[in-house]
């Protein structure tokens, strides 16, 4: 194969230039939450919607080593202020978000646990629970996508999405000691299972719409379902007989094993209930892409998609793993994120964090852009009935702080949310904010959440 | 009674953790055992401790946060159990007592040991605690060697699956190995992928028949090649001999072929005709399609006799130049048919899963060859007979898929074989033990054995030999003759490449990108003029050349001079991708040395030869190498080459991006080579080498800078193991190239280590870390290949069995041509803990 025309970058170009047009489309519009909100609306009135009705969607960012906190919070009060440098490229979304300063990640402090605030940062992020501190003995506690998904899950045909940005992983021991689950998952079913990210954007796409060409998904879909079906029984039975005969320990392995069956049998009951699922004009995504840029931006367009196409209404995306040490040549810095994040003041060192940190906001800037371009069911934006958090477990990543960590909610939670200001919440617990976000979104019966004290005022 | 005192000295064992009075029965029977050195602790053991280490570590003193006072000497539980372990490796590593404190003798830190071991473990040297294996998942390379043994079909895992969470450095760890939904999922479209991949789904396809010689040429040049130039006209023909009369589909495979060149392009068409008797199927015009291959079908109703197919190339262009040589190659015409039941033939691979032929018609037959096929493929799925509950069912799941879904029969059996696949009993390898022997620690039965030995030895699943010797019982009576049998066979292979490729991180090396530019930059030293010139040159290039002096012509002129040279230099540093597989080969191809022709472990250290292809000697500066293939070559006495720690997989994979880590390097060495880890950072403490820049705003080399960091007590008492080690090797820059000196100055790699010994160059510290270090190496690898072998750390019951194959080592001069028999000797490998402790 001639290898220039394979190149990934244009096969993303390609992929791009099909969704705006797949966007055109009215049909996705018209789509999602048809019946769902008749069938669905029994306990809680507004699970997962919005005032109109709409899908509320919600998702949880991360960015590794945290941000430069100089550049990085804005100057001014609540409502007047003026961005910083890294924020900068945000200028034209600055009423469609709210910059929370203040909110803390207790959890991921050393305490007697010595060092591996990366791998504490990136575990604890979405489950404000401490991490036991092993290679093998993995506990954790459930994330709240996870928590938000348990109930919201239900309205979709995907109670939740885990995406990664990251392919590979480097052999050896990961981060002081603590296994590199911790770093490498955001959302965490429960605590000894983490919710493995899918990495490959073809994979999330044929995973949401099925595989083969538009105008055959839909079919491949659902014999996949009749597949999947024909051997559940039996492999839900030996699951069974296999965990009487084992002792405890490998019991949780087969746990793991018979949730997975169970999630398979809903997602095909759901299936079932929602009809067809949406085929997306566009040609499928090929594999990872070599370029950062080109993959980050493209897990993005998947996001945007699946709460386009309300296949999802949760989702989260590990863009790198905390204590990442990518090196970002395609912006003229060879020296590796987290090296550099350890910047002893040194001016050049801070510039080039800076840098980095700004490469971030760019893509998320861009997909911010892109969910407010796209017509939600009720005429508002996807943006509009979004909220999206992104953040990062450390704050400062010189000193491995986790106060004030970096923390952006984007979209107006379908008018529950007050973009457009910049609030300074004085030390609160980051889940705070998970417990209000959770409260917006309908979920009921959670009262406290991780290290919570009670739900974020004034978001 | 013998059966009563063995399980409650195991409940002792167990229960310490727990003490409580009812357990004093038990307890005193565990006392009562010969081996144990009844009240020595006060006697001989505290004295010691007293002497050298109570100073700082007891009475309220806790330095580094560890005090004896909360650490009982007996009872202790398994936390207590494993301080002590940390003791017991401090004294043996000889980091503690601190280099400037008194050292107990050899004699006291032997009593130590064994005291440790007999009275606070428990350890009976005969009966060594196994351990327990969390039930493994398959991981990824698992997964693809399992499929392609079991079904022919390869399967990328790595592209398909997520990757396996990794503990202890390995990707085999039990405990880590988890199941999530999605994974779940990916399992059960895998398993349709290959079965329906590999397995026929019917008893017989039409024939094929490939034409693809025969056929006569004619056109304006004689045509021997089967590509056919866009620019010159073809025709090929040939009779097909057609015995029967019905319906066949001809099939044409051909694929438009072009040599790449860059930035040209080429503009010739053709027109492509395919006849069959005259009649034209196929009229179409081809421009460039760079490498793409077309399949075309044409259904035909043909009688018996001969008939023509022809295929004829029409050149559209006569007057563009042929820039990229665009072609068809014209691959085959594939004859299929006739399409008639009675003349059917078997399809690819059906003996294999299917070795009866056909099924019978009659109901109960079928059914009972149903059974055969999937018993057959259950034994190999599942790695052990499957049970007759489970059979039935599959029987039943294939019965019902061609009775009541009308599949036919080999698709039906097919379904019984995803539904195997997508099986926590295919995923998982589920162990058995003998049980019933009233045995504590049992030995697991053999197929658990075999499976532990194949995934061990080959990462794939047992073979039919090992089955079979399962199935007879006769695995254990002849394991030393079959590890030797497993590790002749090319499998082996995958032993070498997972447990080195993760142990010494030589997979990393594939996918590692250093900064070529930025680590020569540092090693640029140039002339005050030079400098001149470049810092001149960066303004003067943008320049109109007209309005520019004669002179500064001239330093234009010498500035592109130096880049050019500056950047040959760049290319030849920059390591290809054939360069870089000959690395990992080298590190892996070292080990299988050491293990296959038994030498001394020690050479890993430090040996006279290197594993080398052409390239990599070349990369090197080595002469009088040869051939793409990686070989054993004698270094040349003054070499600075030989052994891991001048290997440029360490030396590279150790490093950033833009410049060597002498901490990472040290680090790995304390790691993975000698096994005493230094503790973990405090939190919130940058790494070292970058804190500070020297007077005058000069850059301090490496050296200075990690001595003044060095100045701090805190950081010097890890740092002082860690940075000689590393800095002895800043001879290797972060690409694994020699150097003599850096822009700051010669390299200095002369240090001490913290046991006291001097060095002054890599060749000097090889020598003392391969003579005096042997007993931290043996242990360490020995660790390192038992958690890969058993796929869980290595724990404090671990020692004794450790401690044994390290003696055998000692006694062997370190020769490691038995080590992995010793390691599947071993309690850990043949037996397993009965229960779950933490049950009780």
């Amino acid at each position: 194969m001639n290898p220039r025309q394979y190149s990934p970058a244009i096969g993303r170009r390609h992929f791009l230039r099909g969704l705006s047009a797949c966007i055109a489309l009215p049909a996705f519009g018209s789509l999602a939450p048809r019946g769902v909100l008749a069938s669905e609306s029994l306990q809680a009135r507004s699970l997962g919607v919005t005032a109109t009705g709409a899908p509320l969607r919600t998702a949880f960012l991360y960015f590794p080593n945290g941000a430069i906190p100089s550049a990085f919070w804005p100057e001014g009060d609540e409502t007047s202020f003026s961005l910083g440098r890294t924020l900068s490229v945000l200028e034209p979304m600055r009423d469609k978000i709210q910059i929370l300063h203040g909110l803390d990640n207790k959890a991921a402090e050393a305490g007697n646990d010595g060092g591996g605030d990366h791998a504490r940062g990136n575990g604890t992020f979405l489950t404000g629970v401490r991490l036991n501190k092993s290679a093998t003995d993995i506990r954790n506690g459930v994330s709240i996508d996870q928590e938000i998904a348990s109930q919201v899950g239900r309205l979709t045909r995907f109670p939740s999405l885990e995406l990664s940005c990251e392919a590979n992983r480097q052999t050896g021991e990961c981060d002081s000691g603590y296994s590199c689950a911790y770093q490498f998952n955001l959302s965490w079913k429960n605590a000894t299972t983490p919710m493995s990210p899918e990495a490959n954007p073809r994979l999330v796409f044929e995973r949401l719409f099925g595989s083969g060409e538009h105008g055959q998904r839909n079919a491949n879909l659902a014999q996949r379902r009749q597949e999947q079906r024909s051997i559940l029984d039996f492999v839900l039975d030996d699951a069974k007989s296999m965990q009487r005969r084992l002792a405890r320990a490998d019991g949780r392995k087969l746990d793991q094993y018979l949730a997975g069956v169970r999630e398979i049998e809903t997602r095909i009951e759901n299936a079932e209930r929602f009809g067809a699922a949406p085929d997306p004009n566009v040609a499928t995504p090929a594999g990872v892409p070599t370029s950062y840029t080109d993959h980050v931006e493209l897990m993005y367009e998947m996001l945007a998609l699946a709460f386009q196409t309300d296949s999802t209404r949760v989702a989260t995306l590990l863009l790198a793993h905390d204590g990442s040490n990518r090196s970002f040549e395609h912006i003229g810095i060879v020296e590796g994120h987290h090296d550099l994040s350890h910047h002893q003041d040194k001016a050049d060192r801070i510039e080039k964090v800076i840098q980095i940190d700004e490469w971030y906001m760019t893509r998320f800037a861009k997909f911010l852009a892109r969910l407010d371009e796209i017509e939600d069911v009720d005429g508002k934006s996807l943006l509009h009935n979004s909220m999206i958090l992104l953040g990062s477990g450390n704050a400062d990543g010189n000193r491995h702080s986790h106060t004030d960590v970096p923390a952006i909610l984007a979209g107006n939670g379908g008018g529950s949310l007050q973009a457009g200001r910049f609030t300074k919440h004085g030390s609160k617990p980051l889940a705070n904010l998970y417990l209000s976000m959770a409260e917006k979104l309908g979920v009921q019966g959670l009262s406290r959440f991780g290290d919570s004290t009670q739900p974020l005022d004034g978001v | 009674m013998l059966l009563f005192y063995t399980f409650s000295r195991y409940l002792a064992a167990v229960l310490f953790g727990l003490t409580s009075v009812s357990f004093a029965i038990v307890l005193n029977a565990a006392e009562a055992l010969p081996n144990r050195l009844d009240g020595i602790f006060e006697q001989s053991i505290k004295p010691i401790l007293q002497d050298h280490c109570f100073g700082c570590h007891a009475d309220a003193a806790a330095e580094g946060g560890f005090s004896f006072d909360s650490l009982p000497s007996e009872n202790a539980d398994e936390d207590q159990r494993r301080k002590w372990w940390t003791v017991m490796r401090k004294l043996r590593a000889g980091t503690m007592p601190p280099i400037d404190e008194l050292a107990p003798n050899d004699e006291q830190k032997h009593q130590i040991d064994q005291w440790i071991k007999s009275d606070v473990f428990l350890i009976d040297p005969q009966r060594p605690d196994p351990g327990q294996v969390t039930l493994r998942r398959l991981n990824r390379v698992e997964y693809k060697n399992t499929i392609s043994e079991l079904l022919g079909v390869e399967y990328d895992t790595q592209a398909n699956f997520p990757p396996d969470d990794t503990g202890h450095g390995f990707d085999n760890i039990g405990d880590v190995l988890t199941i999530s939904s999605l994974l779940l999922e990916k399992y059960f479209d895998a398993a349709r992928d290959v079965v329906t991949r590999a397995v026929p789904l019917v008893s017989g396809v039409p024939q094929s028949r490939y034409l693809s010689g025969g056929f006569i040429a004619s056109g304006e040049e004689k045509w021997e090649a089967k590509k056919l130039p866009y620019n010159k006209p073809a025709t090929l023909t040939r009779m097909i001999d057609v015995p029967l009369a019905g319906s066949y589909v001809v099939k044409l495979e051909v694929n438009a072929t072009e040599h790449y060149v860059d930035d040209a392009f080429d503009y010739n068409k053709c027109q492509i005709v395919f006849r069959l008797d005259d009649e034209v199927v196929f009229d179409r015009e081809f421009v460039r399609q760079s490498w793409t291959n077309y399949e075309f079908e044409f259904a035909r109703e043909w009688s018996a006799g001969s008939h023509e197919v022809s295929l004829e190339l029409i050149p559209l262009t006569p007057d563009e130049p042929s820039v990229r040589d665009l072609a068809i190659e014209f691959k085959s015409v594939i004859l299929v048919g006739p399409d008639d039941p009675a003349h059917f033939e078997k399809p690819e691979r059906y003996d294999r899963f299917f070795p009866d032929g056909p099924p019978p018609d009659d109901g109960e037959l079928r059914r009972a060859y149903a059974r055969t096929v999937i018993e057959r493929f259950a034994t190999r799925a599942f790695r052990r007979p499957v049970d007759e509950e489970s059979l039935s069912r599959l029987v039943d799941l294939a019965v019902y898929q061609y009775d009541n879904v009308g599949k036919p029969f080999e698709a039906a059996v097919a379904d019984a074989m995803i539904a195997m696949l997508a099986s926590p009993r295919f995923l998982f390898r589920e162990e058995q033990s003998i049980a019933n022997r009233g045995e504590s620690n049992p030995l697991v039965d053999e197929f658990s054995l075999a499976t532990r030995l194949s995934y061990f030895l080959w990462s794939s699943p047992p073979d039919d030999t090992l089955m079979e010797l399962a199935r007879q019982g006769k695995l254990r009576d002849q394991l030393d003759a079959q590890v030797d049998r497993l590790m002749a066979d090319p499998r082996s292979k995958n032993f070498f490449a997972n447990f080195v490729g993760q142990w010494l991180q030589s997979r990393d090396i594939d996918s590692r990108s250093s900064n070529v530019y930025a680590v020569l930059d540092r090693e640029r030293v140039s002339s005050e003029r030079e400098e001149f010139v470049r810092s001149e040159y960066r303004s003067l290039r943008w320049k109109d050349r007209d309005s520019l002096t004669d002179d500064e012509k001239k330093i234009l002129e010498e500035g592109r001079d130096l880049r050019r040279k500056f950047e040959s230099l760049v290319k030849a540093a920059e390591p290809s991708g054939e360069v870089k597989r000959a690395m990992r080969r080298e590190t892996e191809m070292m080990v299988e040395h050491l293990i296959r022709d038994n030498r001394p472990l020690q050479e890993l250290l430090d040996s006279d030869y290197a594993f080398l292809n052409e390239s990599l000697a070349e990369y090197y500066g080595i002469a009088g190498v040869e051939g793409r293939q990686s070989q054993k070559v004698l270094l040349p006495p003054d070499s600075v080459r030989g052994g891991l720690l001048t290997q440029a997989t360490f030396l590279s994979i150790t490093s950033n991006p833009d410049r060597t880590s002498p901490v990472k390097r040290g680090k790995f060495i304390l790691e993975n080579l000698l096994g005493t880890p230094t503790a973990a950072p405090p939190p919130n403490i940058p790494p070292l080498e970058e804190l500070a820049s020297g007077p005058g705003g000069r850059q301090l080399t490496l050296r200075e800078s990690l001595e003044i960091h060095r100045e701090n007590a805190l950081c010097a008492s890890c740092h002082n193991s860690m940075d000689p080690l590393g800095l002895a090797l800043e001879n290797f820059n972060a690409l694994g190239l020699y150097r003599e000196r850096e822009s700051s100055g010669p390299i200095d790699p002369s240090g001490q280590l913290i046991s006291g010994a001097t060095f002054s160059s890599v060749a000097e510290l090889k020598k003392i870390l391969a003579t005096k270090h042997r007993r931290e190496l043996y242990t360490c690898v020995t660790e390192k290949m038992l958690t890969y072998a058993t796929g869980r750390g290595v724990d404090y019951f671990d020692v004794e069995t450790v401690d044994q194959i390290v003696l055998k080592l000692e006694i062997n001069d370190g020769r490691c041509g038995d080590l992995l028999r010793w390691i599947v000797q071993s309690a850990p490998f043949q037996r397993t803990r009965i229960s779950d402790p933490s049950r009780l």
